[in-house]
């Protein structure tokens, strides 16, 4: 596969998927990136804006299984891994590993900070480390793998907030905005009347082997040495004891108890290569990295006490890391 | 330049571009500091304080050490290939497809991929001029060095114009040095000679000051003999000319505590400031008048600092020496004329010039106590007190002066009396006699002695200058002189 035909396939999924979804646009972008560079995506937004629709489509349009699980308090970690039932099979009982919904290409976890911590590190294997153990035995999950998960930011009542470990592991977070009048018009048009339309299949055939090839490409794209050493020098700012020459940004030492892990580093770059990739390049340029910047570290940065009574957002912060970090 | 035809040869091409403009920058960021440097060390030079050996070392050392400062800036700014390839991907809008090039190679790259990253790069590559797209520019730090230097060079000039002037030769020195130059002459070996002598006996502890000036006096008097007599024929006489000036300087004492600056500085200042003092300022046109008692000399400065004992014609009287001679005071300021605009004048002779003008007064006063010893006639007295009352009026009442009046004019005196009190000079007449037609020093010592033989009125100054030979006096004035 080459670079043209890598966005050619990922011009047409996008495509199909914005027939589906109105608006959302960046979204859809990023949520493909985030995919072929082999990573999940926690989207945040308001209940009602098209988020499982969106994972919907996208399963369709690569021709991939697709499951979904609403998060609950008391959802358990076996409604999600799996469980082992007892089973009778030419006479014989004997317990079977029932596979839960975890095992599927594309895995939306609708609100998933309702359930209880011990059920969301039920996800955390499986997300990292592509497999699940249950009873003793170990399985792998199916490539491609991704798990959508969304979560409201309105409704906090009785919901437990992700842990930092389980939020480090999403490699994008995307938040999804309403909907602008033109964009609800459509939405409207499209919803309202008789029809109903749906995401048709991109890669019908061989889907699997395709994806496999083009998340390989991705990471061929080249990227030069002082443009990643930008990308260092972004993440190590983050870090409220800073750099022990030039000391920390007085908006991370002021706002920021943790800055960024390295996957914060790991998922910029990836980003920024699928990003050029779907512009047609194959190399990584400054535009590709301010592209995926937010969305890799927004959730990467814990906030301290001040920041949350002053209103302070991780993406004010990273402006101003932004704005402060110099490129050469 | 031939144009680059790959982007590796394009990021060459500037690299050795932004070398050269490197280089360039630095050498002109010491450029200015450089001369102002050497400016300052040129200075120093002329007006010696610093010696032709000195200045060249150090010159040669500024100029080792502004190589020096710029090799190092140079090295700490040299250009590297990576600072091109960014610089061509600014430029072109090439979207670091040039610094993905420079940095990354075959080994870490995919051939594929890096084969089109070369042929993407290729195409902005020849949408790049380096002559016209990266043109030398002039450093905001170049301007500051500039400015700096400048300013330098300015408080420099400023300070030397405030600073009162320190160094001075001695006349010995002056006279030996005198002696060399006219010693590679062979036509005025003796001359030479003399001078050495001259020198040598300067040296001498047990000198008074007074056997010193008369020394000096009577080599300057001989050089002026020799000078006339050159002339006469037809021969060329500048290098004694210059000599005589020396030597005449030299016959003037030095004032230490004085302010008068040993050369001309063209002056910053618009106005003039009390406490300095030019040495073309005190070159007054003479228009003394002793009837009238006026001085209108261009000397106000040494007036308001000094009391106002001088005018132009006493400075004339003292370039030509104790005795007054008009065509050698005319001589003497035209040489000292000659001396200022000559290039290779140096401070210590004009030193010498404002010294001997402000010690004016105290020497008149030594040379009046001595008149006063030899027992002045009365007749002569009207003229002296017309010349007191002239020197009252131009001095504007110095301390001095006030103090210093003579008795014969019907005042109590106090303290010695000088030259300028008197208002006559003493002419050496052609036929004194044998004691008169022997050495000079013999003549010298009687000059600076209770010798006067002869006293008669200043001409008024507004005639013509004798002959700068011994004045001729009429045979009929001869008795009634003795």
């Amino acid at each position: 596969m080459d670079p043209a035909e890598f966005q050619e396939i990922f011009g047409r999924i996008e495509a199909e998927i914005r027939e589906v979804i109105v608006g959302h646009a960046d979204i859809i972008r990023k949520v493909l990136v985030a995919f072929f560079a082999g990573g999940h995506v926690l989207l945040e937004g308001a209940p009602g804006l098209g988020k499982t629709l969106l994972v919907k489509s996208l399963s369709r349009a690569l021709g991939l299984s697709f499951k979904r699980v609403q998060f609950t308090p008391d959802l358990m970690p076996a409604d999600i891994i799996g469980t082992q039932l007892l089973m009778e099979t030419e006479g014989r009982r004997d317990f079977q590993f029932k596979q839960g919904p975890i095992f599927a290409h594309l895995v939306l976890a609708d609100e998933i900070n309702r359930a209880t911590p011990k059920t969301q590190s039920a996800v955390l294997e499986a997300m990292e480390e592509r497999q699940v153990t249950a009873f003793g035995v170990t399985y792998r999950m199916d490539s491609p793998f991704m798990v959508l998960a969304t979560q409201n930011p309105i409704e906090l009542e009785g919901t437990y907030p992700l842990p930092e470990a389980q939020l480090d592991r999403f490699f994008f977070k995307l938040l999804v905005a309403h909907p602008t009048p033109e964009e609800l018009m459509e939405i409207l048009h499209r919803t309202t009347r008789a029809g109903e339309q749906d995401a048709a299949e991109v890669l019908a055939e061989g889907a699997h082997a395709v994806i496999a090839r083009m998340q390989l490409l991705l990471r061929q794209v080249l990227i030069a040495a002082p443009l990643e050493e930008y990308v260092v020098r972004l993440v190590h700012s983050t870090q409220p004891d800073g750099d022990r020459k030039n000391g920390a940004l007085a908006e991370v030492k002021d706002y920021i108890r943790y800055g960024s892990s390295p996957r914060g580093a790991q998922a910029i770059i990836l980003g920024a290569k699928g990003n050029a990739l779907v512009e047609g390049r194959v190399h990584v340029s400054y535009d590709d990295i301010a592209a995926v910047v937010y969305p890799s570290l927004r959730h990467r940065l814990i906030l301290n006490f001040q920041a949350e009574a002053e209103n302070v957002t991780a993406d004010q912060i990273l402006k101003a890391v932004i704005d402060k970090v110099p490129r050469h | 330049m031939s144009a680059p035809s790959g982007p590796e040869e394009c990021i060459d091409a500037l690299r050795r571009r932004l070398t050269l403009h490197t280089l360039l920058q630095s050498a002109m960021m010491f450029l200015a500091p450089l001369f102002a440097a050497w400016y300052v060390l040129f200075f120093l030079y002329r007006f010696a304080w610093l010696g032709p050996d000195a200045t060249m070392t150090a010159g040669a050392a500024l100029l080792v050490f502004a190589a020096a400062l710029t090799a190092g800036r140079f090295r700490r700014r040299a250009p590297s290939p990576l600072l091109a390839a960014r610089l061509i991907d600014q430029k072109s809008a090439a979207e670091e497809r040039f610094i993905t090039l420079a940095t990354l190679g075959p080994a870490t790259a995919t051939a594929d991929f890096l084969s089109r990253l070369k042929l993407e790069a290729a195409t902005f590559a020849r949408r790049i001029n380096i002559k016209r797209d990266f043109p030398f520019r002039i450093d905001q730090s170049i301007v500051s060095s500039v400015i700096a230097a400048l300013i330098a060079i300015i408080l420099f000039q400023v300070g030397f114009e405030l600073t009162p002037a320190s160094r001075s030769v001695a006349p010995s020195e002056k006279l030996a040095d005198a002696g060399k130059k006219l010693g590679n002459d062979p036509r005025f070996a003796d001359l030479a000679a003399a001078l050495r002598a001259a020198a040598t006996k300067l040296d001498q502890p047990s000198l008074s000051e007074k056997e010193k000036q008369t020394i000096v006096t009577d080599i300057a008097e001989k050089l002026d003999r020799r000078i006339a007599f050159e002339k006469s024929q037809g021969r060329g006489v500048s290098l004694l000319q210059e000599i005589a000036d020396d030597v005449a300087q030299a016959a003037e004492k030095k004032d230490d505590a004085s302010m008068t600056l040993p050369f001309k500085i063209p002056s910053l200042f618009p106005i003039p400031l009390p406490w300095m003092k030019q040495p073309g300022d005190e070159s007054g046109d003479g228009k003394g008048n002793s009837g009238e008692g006026e001085g209108t000399g261009a000397q106000k400065l040494e007036q308001k600092s000094s009391g106002g004992s001088a005018t132009g014609e006493r400075e004339g009287e003292k370039k030509s020496g104790v005795k007054m001679k008009e065509g050698q005071r005319s001589e003497g300021s035209e040489a000292l004329q000659r001396k200022q605009e000559s290039p290779d004048n140096r401070p210590d002779a004009q030193t010498k010039k404002g010294h001997e003008l402000k010690n004016e007064g105290e020497r008149e006063g030594q040379q009046t106590s001595q008149e006063k010893k030899g027992g002045p006639e009365k007749g002569e007295k009207n003229h002296a007190r017309d010349g007191d009352e002239s020197k009252d009026k131009r001095g504007g009442g110095g301390a001095k002066s006030d103090e210093k009046t003579p008795e014969r004019f019907g005042e109590k005196v106090s303290g010695d009396l000088k030259e300028k009190d008197l208002r006559f000079v003493i002419v050496q007449l052609p036929d004194e006699g044998g004691s008169a037609s022997g050495s000079r020093e013999a003549q010298g010592k009687r000059t600076a002695g209770a010798l006067p033989s002869a006293n008669v009125p200043l001409a008024p100054p507004d005639e013509r200058p004798a002959a700068r030979d011994k004045q001729m006096l009429p045979l009929e004035y001869r008795g009634m002189i003795r």
